[in-house]
């Protein structure tokens, strides 16, 4: 049945899902987005996606199962204020990260241009895994920002500058003496003006120093899904002066950010197909493990290592009956997660423990 | 440069990095960078234009990979690889047939294990 249908290298996890709690609105089919939604979009604290996104989302994660993917929203460039589209790039993923080479994600760009669409944010799966950002993923969404994905506003702003007397003499202008030099420092950058007075007798106090600030506010949202049907929309805020490149950045949890559900939370049965599809040939599992424990390495890893042939049979990929990661949970907040690998080495060693992970029988265990 | 170089009418150059455009410029801008290293060229241009120091330093890493894309002389799609060290040249023939893109190249990532 093709709702069933799953990646090739997915597997069933153990691990419990957590819930986040995260404020939501459903909007009509027909809904627009409005000037105050807009504002509320560039201050981080909302995200509008039609609600055929949200099940897109929620289909392609039930499809990897434990493995992670990655994925793009697109809207039209028209409107880029409500996700419509997502887009799956060329990608290489485990139980545990989802990575998209640069030439991918290029490619995935110019896809969504060639569509008259523009990416507007991107999110990934955690496979059965509670959702959340993790360092990797808040470094995706810095990435995002300097990458001008999201929403941008640049300001120009009048700042007063703080004006020190540099010279005890006084400068000179052709010969002339016409006042002291000072230096006027504009949000602690120091020296980067210099005035000379026209009065000699002018005191700094008198002294208005005022400039120009350029400056961009970037919000960057970068989401995580599972398998298990949860969402976790934070944001990310990039606040830069365009001159000289000083910033703050801010995480905006995804309590303070309400997700906007435009329309019904449905696909159709074309959708699901063509979702699939994309998922099927985009989406390369790195590495999987064989019921002997034996881990196998994919196409990507060969050509890493030189081994370009492909050849060794006994380094295909099979399907995996092993777990994914396990994840730590301590009063319902998730401590850590232990890769399969990790995982794999420690039964190895310890009988005990892979007996309890169904890695192997009481019975294999007593032969 | 001779005056039919000169005269003639080239393609836009659309800057991309990562995912999305940060620039694009005419084909008379970027013959001005003729006889350039890409990475001169693309340093000069995202300085004059961009400002943004954190798009101008994605051009410093040690690893940086640059795309060329456009149209080969049949109207064919065709994607090429480009260092840094390479001749604008190679930019301008591309412009000739049509409008290009100059991808700096930048992986994505997301993960639950550190």
């Amino acid at each position: 049945m093709r709702s069933d249908r799953v990646h090739p290298d997915a597997v069933e996890s153990r691990t419990v899902a957590q819930l986040p709690h995260q404020h939501s609105i459903v909007h009509p089919d027909d809904y627009t987005v409005r000037p105050e939604d807009r504002t509320q979009i560039h201050a981080g604290t909302a995200f509008f996606l039609r609600g055929s996104v949200l099940a897109l989302i929620a289909r392609l994660c039930r499809f990897c199962r434990g493995l992670e993917c990655f994925f793009y929203y697109l809207a039209s460039s028209q409107d880029p204020y409500v996700a419509d589209e997502i887009l799956i790039p060329q990608q290489v993923v485990s139980y545990g990260s989802c990575v998209v080479d640069g030439q991918a994600v290029l490619r995935a760009g110019r896809q969504a241009r060639a569509c008259g669409k523009q990416v507007i944010a991107a999110g990934h799966s955690h496979g059965f895994g509670g959702v959340y950002s993790s360092g990797t993923d808040r470094d995706q969404m810095k990435e995002l920002a300097r990458e001008a994905v999201g929403y941008i506003q640049e300001t120009s702003a009048t700042v007063r500058g703080t004006v020190h007397r540099v010279s005890s003499s006084g400068a000179r202008n052709n010969g002339k003496q016409t006042g002291h030099v000072f230096r006027a420092d504009f949000d602690g950058q120091e020296g980067s003006v210099q005035i000379a007075t026209e009065r000699a007798d002018l005191a700094p106090e008198d002294l208005v120093v005022l400039r120009e600030h350029r400056q961009r506010r970037t919000i960057s949202f970068f989401t995580t899904s599972n398998a298990d049907g949860d969402h976790y929309f934070p944001a990310y805020e990039v606040h830069s002066c365009i001159e000289c490149g000083r910033k703050q950045e801010r995480f905006i949890e995804a309590e303070n950010v309400c997700v906007h559900i435009v329309g019904p939370v449905e696909i159709t049965a074309d959708e699901e197909q063509a979702l699939l599809d994309m998922a099927e040939h985009r989406i390369q599992a790195t590495i999987s493990y064989r019921s002997t424990g034996q881990c196998t390495v994919s196409d990507r890893d060969r050509r890493l290592s030189g081994d370009a042939s492909g050849t060794g049979s006994s380094r295909s990929l099979v399907p995996t009956t092993e777990p994914a990661p396990f994840a730590i949970y301590r009063r319902n907040a998730w401590v850590a997660s232990i890769p399969a690998a990790v995982l794999e080495e420690a039964a190895a060693k310890s009988s005990r423990l892979a007996i309890a992970l169904g890695w192997r029988s009481k019975h294999e265990n007593s032969k | 440069m001779s005056e039919t170089q000169s005269t003639r009418q080239r393609g836009k150059l659309s800057i991309v990095a990562g995912v999305n455009p940060v620039h694009e410029i005419d084909g008379s801008t970027a013959e001005q960078f003729a006889g350039q290293p890409v990475e001169d060229a693309l340093a000069r241009i995202l300085d004059e234009h961009v400002k943004d120091p954190e798009v101008r330093a994605m051009l410093n890493g040690p690893r940086v990979v640059l795309e060329l894309f456009g149209q080969n002389g049949q109207g064919e799609p065709t994607e090429m690889p480009l260092s840094p060290r390479d001749d604008w040249q190679r930019v301008l023939d591309m412009l000739e047939e049509a409008d290009a893109e100059l991808g700096i190249a930048r992986s994505h990532e997301g993960g639950e294990r550190p």
